[in-house]
């Protein structure tokens, strides 16, 4: 089932979902994507660069991102354009949440600009390693 | 940090990435998606090496792979990727900005199908950490 432009309203929530990020997607993600970079894949190195240990990729977080994104529209042509903003690490063993709100819709073009963010519970605070980020998307 | 002055503009020589179906369901996987169709940041694949790939070996920035911290990234796509095709991308270095300790460095990249015409189109800001 996918979402319908008239389903949308300004400034309401999107769905959130969560996923863990664990330290083998981490990996497969590296390999898939052909981002070889140490640091997120060996704890000595992510340690030396002042990080606790393994830092996903910032890609890694806005593919999944994306992944949540395409899943709620229900098709990926759906998505026109996405600017993220990386504001904090993620860490392997951390679990993230996706989500967003409609922030307008023009319903000439039925083309809807999103704000969407990456939040994750760390130490009993929340960190956004992706906020104020912004996806256009386009409905039947 | 010294910069050859040539270095914003220039063009690295494109990429050419093959969309097979094996490499696409292992990113899927990687990515989370669950829904049919190849996970539009597919690009990010023909984008690194057309990119920071050659950026991380690039005589006139002296960049070190272990430095670079992803900042921004946009995406426009004007059509979904499938499955089967050939893509090729290229990466223009756009700007190079110190500030402070860090150099801030912006590709553009542009990923064209088989007849030329335009998939994708990427921005990153990448971070390069100094000494201190």
């Amino acid at each position: 089932m996918s979402v319908r432009f008239d389903d949308l309203e300004v400034g309401r929530d999107l769905p959130s979902s969560s996923r863990l990020v664990t330290r083998e997607d981490v990996k497969a993600y590296a390999d898939a994507s052909g981002d070889q970079n140490p640091l997120h894949q060996d704890d000595d190195v992510a340690r030396a660069a002042g990080f606790p240990r393994v830092v996903a990729h910032g890609m890694y977080t806005m593919g999944t991102l994306t992944s949540w994104l395409v899943d709620w529209l229900g098709d990926p042509a759906a998505l026109l354009r996405l600017r993220v903003h990386f504001r904090a690490p993620v860490f392997v063993d951390e679990s993230i949440e996706c989500g967003g709100k409609v922030r307008s819709l023009d319903p000439q073009s039925r083309t809807a600009v999103l704000e969407v963010w990456v939040r994750v519970e760390r130490d009993g605070a929340d960190v956004w390693p992706i906020r104020k980020s912004e996806a256009e998307v386009r409905l039947d | 940090m010294a910069l050859s002055p040539d270095v914003e503009g220039s063009t690295y020589p494109p990429v050419r990435f093959e969309v097979d179906g094996s490499r696409v369901r292992a990113f899927a996987d990687a990515v989370g998606q669950r829904g049919p169709g190849v996970p539009p940041t597919i690009v990010t694949v023909p984008e690194i090496a057309a990119g920071l790939d050659h950026v991380v070996s690039d005589p006139r920035l002296g960049i070190e792979l272990s430095r670079v911290l992803h900042g921004e990234q946009e995406y426009r796509w004007s059509r979904p990727v499938v499955v089967g095709e050939t893509l090729t991308a290229s990466a223009t270095i756009e700007s190079v900005r110190d500030k402070g300790e860090m150099r801030l460095v912006v590709l553009g990249t542009e990923v064209r199908d088989e007849a030329g015409a335009l998939v994708a189109s990427g921005r990153s800001t990448l971070i390069v950490r100094g000494d201190g």
